[in-house]
């Protein structure tokens, strides 16, 4: 027993404190310690009080000077040798954070379940508090089975049919909301327009940094491009045009590794060496699982290029507060296509192939 | 006694005496014709105690009379045609007809009606001119009736006790009001005095020369000696207390005219008192006549001001310091910045520094400008009220809410009225700091929240500080503009508490950008319903808030408001335009209380459907023993349930 650890709590002093300031040390901490010595100073919202230490021994501190500490909680120990262990000290278990599960967003308990029920959880980063009325909202949105709907009426429709239910990983999760955000209520076009592979291999051969990302030359003057278009750096909201003032260009990249969206910032103000070193630098992150929140959000248009995977055609979809998507699709023939699905809330088929066209002699060189 | 009867000064006395008798004789003519509102007190037969101490007076000096002074005030100011007009009620009066027979200010005059309340005003006056190195005295007019009011000891124990230059000068008519003195007075007046240590000495208005001499030694003992002392005048009122309200035997009243002063001058030198007689009528006619043409004070009600949207501002709770470190830091820098700032209250001196603290360290870092005083919180309000009106800042401290009830008379009655009532002339930058609050078992006169007996309140501020808004930054406001009283609740937990507590998740606290702001809990989501609460119960909403989120999925938007009166509905109502719901939680009894006028007001702004729950203390004193106490006080839980119910109809 003599050998144990002696704990000091806080005393408390008076009626009206449940906190009060360590407001200093007198000794050190694994300084030797006497019995009825003076150990600390602390601040309750009367009096500057001495704590005595309750035995000799050496001091081991519990808490840090000039810090708020609760009355009744640990302030220090006493121990027979300058470094015998201490035990940890409980944390007082946070309880923010009990359903604070996707980033700045506060569940009610409800609200959690239901979510949670239904894998749309990370949906909610950055809602601030979600009420269970949100979820069932958004999960109508998606089409879902309304929450609190009977599933076993599922189940009899599909009478005879097993089902394996898995959830989904969170970044598929995250990709459905942004897409289907960016579809919502949206009324989107497609415009192609060819764009003959000579000029544009002339165009990479003039910059050896496109050697290892050909897609940098496309970023870099879609980039520039959208300053002259702008309604294509933009979303819809509530009737109204919502220009980005920036424009920081979106890459899909996809490699087996689960789909990514890395963004090239500011893309429109860097030239062609610095996109292709970030977009290199990017990629190299999403092939070591490294990529940062920061690098995947925030972009304000982006671009998706199949070519590699050999798909002469697609349909790209709009990302969440976005108005267009940049497709390509591999060449055939002389040319490859270049695409562009945009949100005819906002522009119009004419003016999408203008901007098609205006990249297309961009890349081939002829601009 | 020996005195001159042909002293030069005393014909000029007798002349000044028929005015004064003139001129209550006249005013009950005129409150017979019906053109004096309410009534009057005359002081017929008591002349010459006004204008003995009016003789002693020198410029400067203060004097501070009752319900009776229209006498005191002729002799003191000489304005008779301010005057009559007040009390006829004319925009020419003194106060502009504000104040009447019984408020009467003009210079260094002050009146009040209500017995033995402006005696602690005159020993306040009497401390800010100790405190001014000034050599001007004050003097204090009571009747013997009012040494049945109990401010009138406490003050006489501090004036001794401190040194205050004040000469307290009862009248002894003999009645208070109806009641014969044997039935009302124990012990002698001059006694009453002696037993605080103060001089006293007797004379009567059936001598006026030697009662003019009696005044002047009185007078010049409290200049000379900076001591308080007390003048017994013997004298009789020969005219009713008011109006045909007088029992006493008509004999004695018979007696008493055959005695009277004035009656016997008429008899020696009829000539000149024929004289002065007729001056004084004359003088009186052109008094009134002057108040007759005179127009009626001007109805200007004050507008009430536009309301003006709120904008809100994220709260600074950056500072980690409790709160009573904070009060102690605010009072500090008033102290610093601002002469005129003092405090008073009861164990406020180091190394005390006041029951909870707040004033630790103050007395040793700015010594002569904390005062300790007695128990004796209608007094020191009362001083309090006499330093605010010699323009200096008093900052009372009453150590237990409850204590406020004792001082009620010096908040109510004196405070909140001097300003309007004396016209507009003064103002009275008095700020009074109390805990409040129960939850440690303090039991029922040390627990309470009785702020809601102080609001609304005429020219009075009251404001509750909270764990959300700075103190510092709501003193520095109050210290700032500091022009009429404010009555400061401080929560007895929240001394203890930080500003700097952590916030839930989803949750943001915001204040208005005014003087006095108002604080908000505004949830990260659409809110369901208004809470309102201010002072110790903000605490109890923030964490019913966040348990309605968690527990019930609902989110409540918390406004708390420091200023409850007078009251901005402006951010309440913002609220529960959006809301359509309130909840109203108070620690208080809550019949009559502020969440009534809240309620109202909402109701007033039209805002329809409305649906409302009221969260107050049990309608018993509050209890000691913590469970007993616990239920009897409302805390989270009591706002949840109202909460559901308001929502769910649970």
């Amino acid at each position: 027993m003599a050998n144990d650890p002696l704990l000091v709590l806080v005393p408390k002093e008076n009626v009206n404190d449940e906190t009060v300031r360590l407001s200093a040390w007198r000794l050190k901490d694994r300084s030797p310690v006497a019995a009825g010595a003076v150990v600390a100073e602390i601040e309750t919202s009367k009096a500057v009080i001495e704590v005595l230490s309750p035995a000799a021994g050496f001091l081991r501190h519990a808490a840090a000077e000039d810090s708020v500490v609760a009355v009744g909680g640990p302030l220090c120990w006493v121990t027979a040798g300058p470094e015998d262990p201490i035990p940890t000290t409980a944390q007082p278990g946070s309880e923010e954070g009990l359903f604070d599960t996707a980033a700045g967003a506060r569940f009610s308990k409800k609200a959690h379940a239901l979510a949670l029920k239904h894998g749309v959880v990370d949906a909610f980063a950055g809602r601030g508090l979600v009420r269970e009325s949100d979820v069932r909202a958004y999960l109508k949105r998606q089409g879902k089975a309304a929450a609190g709907q009977d599933q076993g009426a599922c189940m009899t429709h599909l009478k005879g049919v097993s089902i394996v239910k898995e959830d989904l990983p969170r970044r598929k999760l995250a990709e459905i909301h942004s897409l289907s955000q960016g579809q919502n209520a949206g009324l989107s076009s497609l415009v192609r327009v060819p764009c003959p592979l000579a000029g544009y291999r002339k165009s990479l051969s003039r910059s050896p940094e496109l050697a290892a990302t050909p897609l940098a030359l496309v970023v870099y003057e879609t980039a520039r491009l959208l300053r002259k278009h702008p309604v294509f750096n933009a979303f819809y909201e509530d009737g109204r045009l919502a220009r980005y003032g920036e424009v920081h260009i979106g890459f899909v990249v996809d490699s087996g590794r689960g789909l990514a969206v890395p963004v090239v910032r500011d893309a429109d103000k860097k030239d062609l060496p610095a996109v292709a070193r970030e977009m290199q630098d990017l990629m190299l992150a999403y092939e070591e699982g490294s990529l940062s929140a920061d690098a995947v959000s925030n972009g304000t248009f982006t671009v998706t290029d199949l070519s590699g995977e050999g798909a002469v055609s697609f349909h790209p979809l709009i990302n969440e507060r976005q108005s267009a998507i940049l497709g390509i699709a591999a060449a055939s023939g002389a040319s490859f296509d270049l695409s562009l699905t945009f949100d005819h809330r906002l522009a119009e088929g004419r003016a999408a192939c203008i901007f098609l066209k205006g990249l297309r002699d961009r890349l081939a060189g002829e601009a | 006694m020996a005195h001159a009867p042909a002293k030069p000064d005393l014909s000029e006395l007798y002349r000044k005496a028929f005015l004064i008798r003139e001129t209550e004789l006249r005013l009950l003519e005129l409150f017979t014709q019906g053109k004096v509102n309410g009534t009057i007190h005359t002081c017929v037969g008591q002349e010459f105690t006004g204008l003995a101490v009016a003789e002693a007076m020198k410029a400067g000096d203060l004097v501070f009379s009752n319900h009776r002074g229209h006498g005191h005030f002729i002799a003191v100011t000489g304005d008779l045609a301010g005057l009559v007009a007040e009390i006829m009620g004319k925009a020419s009066g003194v106060c502009g007809g504000r104040g009447g027979s019984q408020h009467l200010h003009k210079d260094g005059f002050y009146s009040n009606g209500v017995q033995g309340g402006i005696v602690p005003v005159s020993a306040g006056m009497a401390l800010a001119l100790r405190l001014k190195a000034s050599d001007n005295i004050c003097a204090a007019f009571v009747g013997d009736g009012t040494l049945g009011e109990g401010v009138v000891y406490e003050t006489l124990n501090i004036a001794s006790k401190w040194s205050l230059p004040l000469l307290i000068v009862v009248e002894n008519n003999l009645y208070a009001q109806s009641t014969p003195q044997s039935q009302t007075l124990a012990g002698g007046i001059l006694e009453r005095a002696r037993a605080f240590g103060i001089e006293a000495s007797a004379g009567s208005t059936a001598d006026p020369g030697a009662l003019v001499e009696a005044a002047a030694a009185a007078a010049s003992g409290v200049r000379s000696g900076r001591m308080p002392r007390l003048l017994q005048v013997d004298t009789y009122r020969l005219k009713a207390h008011s109006k045909g309200d007088d029992d006493r035997d008509p004999a004695e009243v018979r007696t008493a005219w055959d005695r009277d002063p004035l009656t016997l001058y008429a008899k020696t030198d009829s000539r000149k008192a024929a004289e002065f007689s007729k001056a004084a009528k004359d003088a009186v006619a052109k008094a009134v006549a002057k108040a007759e043409s005179s127009a009626d004070p001007a109805c200007a009600a004050e507008a009430p001001a536009a309301p003006r949207p709120c904008r809100w501002v994220p709260a600074d709770l950056s500072s980690d310091r409790t709160v009573v470190a904070l009060i102690n830091e605010a009072l500090a820098r008033a102290l610093e910045d601002d002469r005129r700032v003092v405090l008073l209250g009861e164990d406020l001196l180091d190394p005390y520094g006041g029951a909870f603290k707040v004033t630790r360290g103050l007395s040793t870092r700015f010594p002569g400008r904390v005062f300790n005083t007695p128990i004796s919180e209608a007094a020191i309000v009362g001083l309090g009220n006499g330093l605010a009106l010699q323009g200096l800042l008093p900052v009372v401290e009453l150590m237990f809410g409850d204590f406020l009830a004792l001082a009620a008379d010096q908040i109510i009655n004196h405070a909140s009225k001097f300003r309007y009532m004396y016209g507009d002339t003064v103002s009275v930058p008095l700020v009074i700091r109390t805990p409040m609050g129960g939850r440690r078992g303090y039991g029922a006169t040390h627990s309470q929240c009785l702020e809601k007996h102080f609001l609304g309140v005429p020219d009075t501020e009251l404001l509750a500080l909270n764990c959300r808004v700075d103190p510092g930054r709501v003193y520095a406001a109050v210290f700032k503009a500091a022009e009429r009283p404010v009555i400061v609740i401080e929560d007895k937990l929240l001394y203890a508490m930080r500003l700097s507590r952590p916030v839930a998740a989803g949750f943001r606290w915001e204040h208005t950008d005014e003087r006095i702001p108002c604080a908000r809990l505004r949830p990260d989501a659409d809110p369901d319903l208004t809470i309102l609460a201010y002072g110790g119960m903000v605490p109890h909403a923030e964490a019913a808030a966040e348990a309605l989120f968690d527990e019930h999925d609902l989110a409540a938007e918390v406004i708390a408001p420091v200023r409850l009166s007078p009251f901005d509905p402006g951010p309440l109502l913002e609220s529960v335009r959006r809301t359509r719901r309130l909840l109203v939680a108070e620690e208080g009894v809550g019949f009559a209380a502020f969440g009534s006028e809240a309620a109202s007001r909402v109701l007033e702004a039209g805002i329809s459907p409305f649906s409302l729950k009221r969260v107050a203390c049990h309608p018993h004193p509050v209890p000691s023993a913590s469970p007993l106490e616990k239920a009897a006080l409302p805390g989270p839980g009591h706002i949840i349930s109202a909460a559901l119910e308001l929502c769910h109809g649970e």
